[in-house]
């Protein structure tokens, strides 16, 4: 496929501390296709928020990007200026984050702000801009949108404002929108909403999404590949169906089995033993080594490489190191 | 296994210690702030042996001496002498035992007041709290200096009221900031728990809040010990301070403040003093910040 | 099975009045006429989602809330009548998990002295007694022996609720109050949470009344389920009948919000819930709810449907309740 939208390629984001150095992103690869919704699932502490504040170029001290590459629309972003990435930020990348009360100022109007994007990147006059602005809060289904237009953020609710910042973040046609546990922060009724208006909004408007998360409910809904990181590495990577029908990855099994089955009846949870060690105290070799059920010695000596298993399946597994060994 | 506690006990103090000197070694400024206390503190107390003069003794014969290192000083007064020929090494040795005991006792005082109130008006709330609060206002509208003055000047000047003027007067200060704390600290949940335990409101103020503020306080206090310092010397300077022949670092500034253009190391020695104490306090306060805080070092 | 608590007609407004000068007077009703009971041995569930007044029942019942109005009888006692130092003796029997393991924790307190404290605060041990208990309480949840002298900051989060957790059963309260005790914690985390809590409810035989926002976390635990919308119970029955024959319209919405794990079911013809949860300071009338319900009449837009037994032991507030057979798992399965 050609239509690549954004290359990421061995990306390593290292954070520089007084403790010592945090490998949060590390040797990290992907790809999102156009039009394509690309899912990185991880708990706390995997780098798959650092991996997207990375693409946007928004680390900052005692984090350093330390090598890799990351090709968007055939520019590597690394190497671009900081003049640059502004222009590219918000106008050809744009980000949802999980919070919207605090990703919107206080003391500014909707509009505002708003309005503020569509000029900065459309050049357009303050009147056009409003119209703009009051077309795309119609388009995220905010009823009275020249009402909300007009209103300051605390007024709105939860779900309100993640619409706003939906329309903010597409108001100018953005190809890549990074949303990063955008309905995390939402009651579930809200979320569904959400995540539906994300799905529709996209095919209209032929934008990609990377879309970081924890639940796996909403990969399910949403994604069309997905990427599980643990420990700052992806650890499997497949398209949706075939990661959700069989997974290879015995932590994208735990997480599986440990999220609970809201359809059927099943008494006892399975969960993963122990917690996601400290940044300093992952293991040498494989980083899932000391919370796996099938860990060998030489998964505690080194670190299985990732591993094409099938066609758009690749897992990082000692288990998988042979592409004939089959788990089961 | 619960033979084993005695020596775990042990182990936890021994690493409290550690913990600190670890800390210590780690801040420059906080080893520098330390070294400086300790100097002073040790002058204060070995004054009399320190001093090489008694510090009223006075000696018309030698008066305005210089510094040793400037033409007419000599070996015998180090940093020179003032108007009435006091030795101004010795002033400000002896000195530096009122400064210290008026600059850390009214602290204490204030401080004992102000973390009471704070504690309590914040935790109960209603009107106790609305009463110290607007108390607390009240003495903010005046002026502390002017207080400070007319208190002094109502009871007669000394130590011992100096140290009560100044303590009464600072009580407010510390008394809104631990208020302020106790009132974010008692929404978190573990409060709540403690109340849910059943745990009686003054143990919950005691061992949940206070190992809590204590710290913002402590970094308060030592601020609060360096402008006390200035403080006394300004009411001193105002001849409302200590009265000779007491000597404070204050006093020596004042005594000397007419001889600026003519003589000025009179002025300069003790205004050092009263800087370097004020900076060695801050930096220690700065550390102990840190100290204070379990999560700083394991 | 004997009754453990009741609690009758309890409600709570706080004064929500701004402004100096418009002074008229603004109430939130937060809890309103809430009844319900809980058997010994049970565990229920509430649901809702942001203001649905779950929490604040949670704290009322904990007493770290005055009712405004209302009955909570405990064990037989009516817990408001009850003088304030009865009412602390009273209070070892009500235990509480909070949802946020990071403020729960006294941050300059010792795991020793954190599940110590209900411990000294109610019983009298001597040194060596007190630390053997802790360190019981430890194994009980999982706690490494050796992290009796560490300090909270050390933790993860999951550790943390189990500090939490060992503190709640220390002194084997008859009912505790699980307050969100998943919903700030990891995925792979919540599930041994709720795994733990269910395990020390058997051997234990405790009362929970377990608090959260979706029906994934209490659908594990839970014996009955309660769900709330703007302060009021909607639906009240078992975790079986609530899952496959949900009476409620909006009991039908919450379970088919829940994403799920499956992208072959993707949901994309579903009927989800529209609009918005109205502010809760102007509830709309009649049915709380008519505002989003798809199956809403005049009536409902005028009548508050009273909250009654539909069923056998299905309790809904609804004028047109749901038929059987709407819910998310169909009723020939095994559970």
């Amino acid at each position: 496929m050609n239509d690549i939208l954004l290359e990421v390629k061995q990306l390593k984001t290292y954070f520089f501390t007084e403790d010592g150095i945090v490998p949060a992103v590390d040797d990290v690869s992907f790809n999102i296709h156009k039009g394509e919704t690309v899912a990185i699932v991880g708990e706390s502490g995997s780098g798959k928020s650092v991996t997207s504040l990375s693409i946007m170029r928004l680390i900052e001290e005692p984090g350093k990007i330390v090598g890799g590459e990351i090709n968007f629309e055939g520019i590597n972003l690394n190497k671009v200026p900081r003049m640059k990435m502004r222009e590219i930020r918000g106008n050809r990348i744009a980000m949802v984050f999980q919070e919207p009360l605090t990703s919107l100022n206080p003391v500014f109007t909707v509009g505002n702000q708003l309005a503020e994007s569509i000029k900065l990147h459309q050049k357009k006059s303050k009147k056009e801009a409003r119209e703009i602005g009051i077309e795309m809060l119609r388009k995220v289904g905010i009823a009275r949108p020249d009402k909300v237009y007009d209103q300051y953020p605390h007024a709105l609710s939860g779900g309100m404002r993640q619409r706003v910042m939906i329309a903010m973040a597409l108001s100018c046609s953005p190809k890549l929108l990074i949303a990063d546990e955008p309905t995390t922060a939402l009651d579930v009724t809200i979320q569904a909403q959400i995540l539906r208006l994300m799905r529709d909004l996209i095919k209209e408007l032929d934008t990609s999404i990377l879309l970081i998360t924890h639940d796996l409910g909403v990969v399910a809904e949403m994604a069309d590949t997905v990427v599980v990181m643990y420990g700052g590495q992806v650890v499997e990577k497949a398209d949706v169906f075939t990661l959700f029908k069989e997974p290879k990855h015995p932590y994208t099994k735990g997480l599986m089995d440990s999220s609970p089955k809201i359809h059927e009846w099943n008494e006892e949870l399975v969960s993963i033993p122990g917690t996601v060690p400290s940044p300093f105290e992952f293991p040498i070799g494989c980083k899932f080594a000391d919370r796996c059920p099938h860990v060998m010695n030489k998964c505690k000596e080194e670190i299985p490489s990732l591993i094409e298993i099938r066609k758009g399946q690749e897992v990082r597994c000692w288990l998988h190191s042979e592409k004939v060994v089959d788990l089961e | 296994m619960p033979d084993s506690l005695p020596m775990q006990n042990n182990l936890v103090k021994n690493s409290k210690w550690k913990r600190w000197l670890k800390l210590l070694l780690r801040s420059k400024t906080g080893t520098v702030g330390l070294l400086i206390v300790l100097t002073i503190v040790f002058v204060a107390i070995f004054a009399p042996w320190l001093a090489p003069y008694e510090h009223s003794v006075i000696d018309p014969l030698n008066t305005h001496k210089p510094p040793f290192w400037m033409e007419g000083g000599d070996m015998a007064n180090v940093l020179g002498t003032d108007n009435l020929g006091r030795d101004i090494l010795s002033r400000i040795i002896y000195g530096s035992q009122v400064s210290l005991l008026v600059g850390i006792s009214s602290v204490v005082l204030a401080g004992v007041i102000g973390v009471l109130v704070g504690l309590f008006a914040g935790y109960f709330g209603g009107f106790l709290d609305a009463f110290f609060m607007r108390l607390a206002d009240s003495f903010l509208a005046i002026p502390n200096i002017l207080l400070a003055l007319v208190m002094l000047g109502v009871f007669g000047p000394g130590l011992m009221t100096l140290i009560l003027v100044l303590g009464v007067t600072n009580w407010v200060q510390y008394a809104r900031i631990i208020r302020g704390e106790v009132l974010s600290i008692k929404e978190r949940d573990f409060v709540r728990a403690a109340k849910t335990i059943g745990v009686k409101n003054r143990n919950i103020i005691f061992s949940h809040l206070y190992p809590n503020v204590i710290s913002s306080f402590i970094v308060v206090a030592t601020l609060s010990v360096a402008s006390t310092i200035i403080l006394e010397s300004s009411l001193s300077f105002l001849g409302l301070g200590i009265q000779p022949p007491q000597v404070s670092w204050g006093t020596i500034l004042s005594d000397g403040r007419d001889y600026l253009a003519t003589s000025w190391w009179l002025a300069t020695f003790p205004g050092l003093a009263i800087t370097i104490a004020v900076l060695g306090i801050i930096f220690l306060g700065d550390w102990l910040r840190d100290v204070m805080d379990p999560r700083s070092v394991k | 099975m004997s009754q453990l608590l009741e609690v009758k007609g309890l409600k709570k407004s706080f004064d929500v009045t701004r402004g100096l000068i418009k002074r008229k007077k603004q109430y939130l009703h937060a809890v309103n006429d809430v009844s319900f009971s809980v058997q010994k041995g049970e565990v229920l569930g509430i649901v809702g989602e942001s203001g649905c007044g779950k929490s604040t029942l949670g704290n009322l019942i904990i007493q770290l809330l005055e009712p405004t109005e209302g009955e909570i009888i405990f064990d037989g006692v009516d817990l408001r009548k009850l003088p304030p130092e009865q009412l602390r003796k009273k209070r070892e029997d009500i235990q509480m998990v909070f949802q946020d393991p990071f403020s729960s924790l006294n941050p300059r307190k010792r795991v020793f002295d954190i599940i110590a404290e209900p411990l000294k605060t109610h019983g009298s041990y001597n040194k060596v007694e007190l630390e053997h208990e802790v360190l019981q309480l430890m194994d009980v949840v999982g706690l490494n022996r050796s992290y009796l002298n560490r300090y909270p900051h050390e933790f993860s989060g999951g550790q943390r609720q189990r500090i939490g957790i060992a503190r709640a059963i220390a002194l084997k309260p008859k009912l505790i109050i699980c307050d969100e005790p998943v919903s700030a914690l990891d995925v792979s985390i919540q599930s041994q949470i709720l795994n733990l809590l269910k395990k020390l409810q058997k051997e234990l035989q405790l009362t929970y009344i377990f608090i959260a926002h979706g029906l994934p976390a209490v659908k594990h635990v839970s014996d009955r389920i309660a769900v709330m919308y703007l302060g009021k119970i909607v639906e009240l029955t078992t975790k079986e009948n609530l899952f496959t024959n949900p009476m409620h319209p909006y009991t039908e919405g919450l379970l088919s919000a829940i994403p799920i794990p499956d992208p072959t079911a993707r949901k994309d013809e579903r009927r989800l819930l529209e609009g918005d949860i109205p502010n809760p300071v102007n509830p709309p009338t009649g049915c709380a709810f008519h505002t989003r319900c798809p199956y809403k009449t005049e009536l409902c837009e005028r009548v508050e449907p009273e909250f009654t037994e539909k069923r056998d032991g299905h309790f809904t507030a609804c004028h047109h309740p749901l038929k059987e057979g709407k819910g998310i798992i169909s009723q020939h399965e095994k559970y």
